[in-house]
C-alpha cells in the first residue's frame, strides 16, 4: 500500500489530490516555486519543499529537483496532476527506474499516444473508428478525387505540413474538388514549401464527447460514462457536462467499449480519457489523454467515484473496485472553469492579488475546486484558473439552472474574471437546448462577451455601497459628498 | 442622485425615486433593501472606484473626487457647482421650506453669476460652503431634505 505521496503540481489539482490522499491516510508532500510559497496546496500538505524560481521549467518541470525531494521526503509515489509532467514519458520512465510509483500509466502507454500518427495506427488496429481520410503519398488529382468520393462529402483538404488554416479547403461538392485541390496545393507550397495534402471527412457541427476509462494492472478495464466538452474557446474547454446529452444507450455503449479497446490496445493503467468527435450518429477517435482531466469532477458527481482515490489504489496494485455492470450514472453534472481573464479584451489573462473572492455555499450538489483564497496572488507564471464550479442535479435542466445560480453567487475582485461570460453561456439557447457544437463560442463571441448594463437594482446597490462607504469614512462629511454618487451611477 | 432625509435614503435613477436602506455585513458583503426588496451583493470600494459584484456580473464606477458632478449633468436643478468658482451668497436661512426651483445659493465663476435652485420640494438643511469659499466643479453647495 502506498503511504507517502508527492504531488508534482500546484493550484487546484494539487489541493484536490491532497484531499483524497489524506482521506486514504497518506502523508502528503507538496512542492512549490518562489511564487507559491504561501499557496493553498503548500498549506494543506503535511510537508512542503521549495523547488526553485517561479518559471515552471526551473521548478514544476524540473525532474531532478522533484526526484531529489522525493528521496529526501521518502515519497513512495508521485501524482503528476494534469499539465506539467503528467504526460511526459521520460518522467514516468524515470519513476519506474527509481522504484517510485508513478500514479498514471506506464511510460510506454504515454509514448504510444504521444504521436498522433502512431496513435491512429494503433486505434485502427484496435477497431476504434477514425475520421475517414486519405493520408498517403499518392497526390494524383484523379486518385485524390476518387478517395474523396470514398470518404464522402463534405471533405477537408489539408496541407500535411500546414497549420493556421493555410492550405486548407472545405469541399462540399465533387464538382469543386479539383479547383479546391489546386488552390490548397498552391497555398501549401508558398506557405510551407511542400504541397503534400491529406483528405479527411469534414465534420460540420462537431461535438466533443469523451469517455472516462479506468484500467488496473490485472487486465481489468471499465468506462465511467462520458462527458460532453463541446463548449470550447480556441480548443480550450469552458463548460463541461456529464453525461453527454442526447446519446442513445446503444451509442453510449459502443463509444464506451471503443474507449476500453483503445486503453487495452496500449496496456493502459489508471485513469485515462478517450476523446471522440461526434458527428450525428457517428463518432471518430481524436486522441487519448493519458492523465486525469481537468473536468474529471463531473464524472465523479454522476458516478459517485473518487477518481483520485481510484488512481492511488490502482497504482498501488489494487484491482478495480467496480465491474462494468456495477458502474452507475445518476443525475447530471456541469463544470464551469472560472478564469482570471478579461472577456472584453480577447480573454487576456489577468494577474494580480485576489482582493475579493466569494463562492456559493458548497453542499452535496455544489462543489468548488480551487487552489486560491482571498488575498492570494494570481501569478502570470501559471494557468490563470481561479476555480472550477461543479454542480449536480437530478436532470440536465436542474443542473444547468444550479450552475447559473452558483455563478451568479461567485464574486472575484482584484483581477478580471470570466464570470459574466460563463453566465451568458448558461443562458444561451444552444446550451439550454443541448445543441452546442465546438464552434459555438468562437462564432458567437461578441454576443457572449457583451458587458452587462447595470439595471436599477445594480445601480441602487451601488448607491447603497457608496453611502455605507461614506458613513464609514471618518474624514469625509457625508452630505457634501453626495454629489459624487450621481457620477458614480452614470 | 442620493437624498438623505430624516426618514431614510432615497435614490433617483433615470428620474424614478427608490427608497434605500440596508446594512453592511462585513467582508465586502452588502445587503440593500430597495423599495422593500432585499438584495445582496459583494462590493469593493475605495476613494477612487466602486465595483459591485451582483448576480454574476461586475459593474465598475469611477469615484474621482476631482470631478464632482455639475448641474448640467444632473438635469440643471441640482445644487452642485457647475464649474470651479466662488460661493457668492446664501439666499435663504437654514430650515426654510423650499419649493422645487426656488433659488438657494449664488456662485460666481468666470466673471458670471450662477443661481442654484432647489431640486425638489423640501427643507434647506445646510450649506456646504461658506460665502466667499472656493468650490470645485461638481461640489454640492447646499442640502435640501425631502419631507415625507
Amino acid at each position: 500500500m502506498l503511504k507517502r505521496i508527492l504531488i508534482a503540481n500546484r493550484g487546484e489539482i494539487a489541493c484536490r489530490v491532497i484531499r483524497s490522499a489524506k482521506m486514504l491516510g497518506m502523508h502528503t508532500i507538496a512542492v512549490y516555486s518562489d511564487a507559491d510559497a504561501n499557496a493553498q496546496h503548500v498549506q494543506m500538505a503535511d510537508s512542503a519543499y521549495h523547488i526553485g524560481p517561479a518559471p515552471s521549467k526551473s521548478s514544476y518541470l524540473d525532474m531532478d529537483k522533484l526526484f531529489a525531494v522525493a528521496e529526501q521526503a521518502g515519497a513512495d509515489c508521485i501524482h503528476p496532476g494534469y499539465g506539467f509532467l503528467s504526460e511526459n514519458e521520460a518522467f514516468a520512465a524515470q519513476c519506474e527506474q527509481k522504484g517510485i510509483t508513478f500514479i498514471g500509466p506506464y511510460a510506454k502507454s504515454i509514448e504510444a499516444m504521444g504521436s498522433k500518427t502512431r496513435a491512429k495506427e494503433i486505434m485502427a488496429g484496435a477497431n476504434v473508428p477514425l475520421v475517414p481520410g486519405y493520408y498517403g503519398d499518392n497526390q494524383d488529382p484523379t486518385f485524390l478525387s476518387d478517395e474523396a468520393d470514398k470518404i464522402g462529402y463534405p471533405v477537408l483538404i489539408k496541407a500535411a505540413y500546414g497549420g493556421g488554416g493555410k492550405g486548407m479547403r472545405v469541399v462540399r461538392d465533387k464538382k469543386d474538388f479539383i479547383s479546391a485541390l489546386e488552390g490548397a496545393k498552391r497555398e501549401a507550397i508558398s506557405s510551407f514549401g511542400n504541397d503534400l495534402v491529406l483528405i479527411e471527412r469534414y465534420v460540420d457541427n462537431p461535438r466533443h464527447v469523451e469517455v472516462q476509462v479506468f484500467a488496473d494492472k490485472h487486465g481489468n478495464c471499465v468506462y465511467l460514462g462520458d462527458r460532453d466538452c463541446s463548449l470550447q474557446r480556441r480548443h480550450q474547454k469552458v463548460i463541461e457536462e456529464a453525461p453527454a446529452p442526447g446519446l442513445s444507450d446503444a451509442m453510449r455503449k459502443s463509444m464506451g467499449e471503443a474507449a476500453v479497446r483503445c486503453a487495452q490496445a496500449i496496456d493502459y493503467v489508471g485513469a485515462g480519457t478517450v476523446e471522440f468527435l461526434l458527428c450525428g450518429e457517428e463518432f471518430f477517435f481524436m486522441e487519448m489523454n493519458t492523465r486525469l482531466q481537468v473536468e474529471h469532477p463531473v464524472t465523479e458527481m454522476v458516478t459517485g467515484v473518487d477518481l483520485v482515490q481510484w488512481q492511488i489504489a490502482i497504482a498501488g496494485g489494487d484491482t478495480l473496485p467496480l465491474s462494468q455492470e456495477q458502474v452507475t450514472i445518476t443525475g447530471h453534472s456541469f463544470e464551469a472553469r472560472l478564469y482570471a481573464e478579461d472577456p472584453s479584451e480577447q480573454f487576456m489573462p489577468s494577474s494580480g492579488r485576489l482582493t475579493h473572492l466569494r463562492f456559493p455555499e458548497q453542499n452535496a450538489n455544489v462543489r468548488i475546486d480551487t487552489g486560491v483564497t482571498c488575498g492570494d496572488e494570481i501569478s502570470s507564471f501559471y494557468d490563470p484558473m481561479v476555480a472550477k464550479l461543479i454542480v449536480k442535479g437530478d436532470n440536465r435542466a436542474q443542473a444547468l439552472s444550479l450552475l447559473e445560480r452558483s455563478l451568479r453567487h461567485t464574486y472575484v475582485g482584484g483581477v478580471k474574471a470570466n464570470t459574466g461570460f460563463l453566465v451568458a453561456l448558461c443562458e444561451s439557447q444552444p446550451l439550454q437546448d443541448a445543441t452546442m457544437d465546438t464552434h459555438f463560442i468562437d462564432n458567437n463571441c461578441d454576443n457572449l462577451t457583451q458587458a452587462p448594463q447595470a439595471d436599477v437594482h445594480a445601480l441602487a446597490m451601488a448607491a447603497w455601497v457608496y453611502y455605507c462607504h461614506l458613513q464609514g469614512t471618518s474624514k469625509a462629511q457625508l452630505q457634501p459628498h453626495l454629489g459624487r454618487v450621481y457620477r458614480a451611477l452614470n | 442622485m442620493l437624498h438623505v432625509t430624516s426618514t431614510g435614503i432615497k435614490v433617483d435613477i433615470d428620474g424614478q425615486g427608490h427608497s434605500l436602506s440596508g446594512e453592511y455585513q462585513g467582508h465586502g458583503h452588502y445587503v440593500a433593501v430597495v423599495d422593500g426588496q432585499r438584495l445582496s451583493a459583494d462590493a469593493q470600494i475605495d476613494d477612487e472606484a466602486l465595483s459591485i459584484m451582483y448576480q454574476g456580473a461586475q459593474y465598475d464606477f469611477a469615484l474621482t473626487s476631482k470631478h464632482y458632478v455639475g448641474a448640467e449633468q444632473s438635469g440643471g436643478d441640482a445644487l452642485a457647482a457647475p464649474m470651479n468658482g466662488t460661493v457668492v451668497k446664501h439666499l435663504l436661512d437654514i430650515g426654510t421650506e423650499v419649493k422645487q426651483g426656488d433659488a438657494i445659493v449664488v456662485m460666481e465663476a468666470m466673471k458670471m453669476e450662477y443661481t442654484l435652485n432647489a431640486p425638489f420640494d423640501g427643507v434647506l438643511s445646510s450649506y456646504c460652503y461658506g460665502e466667499g469659499e472656493l468650490v470645485s466643479h461638481g461640489a454640492l453647495l447646499a442640502i435640501v431634505e425631502e419631507q415625507s
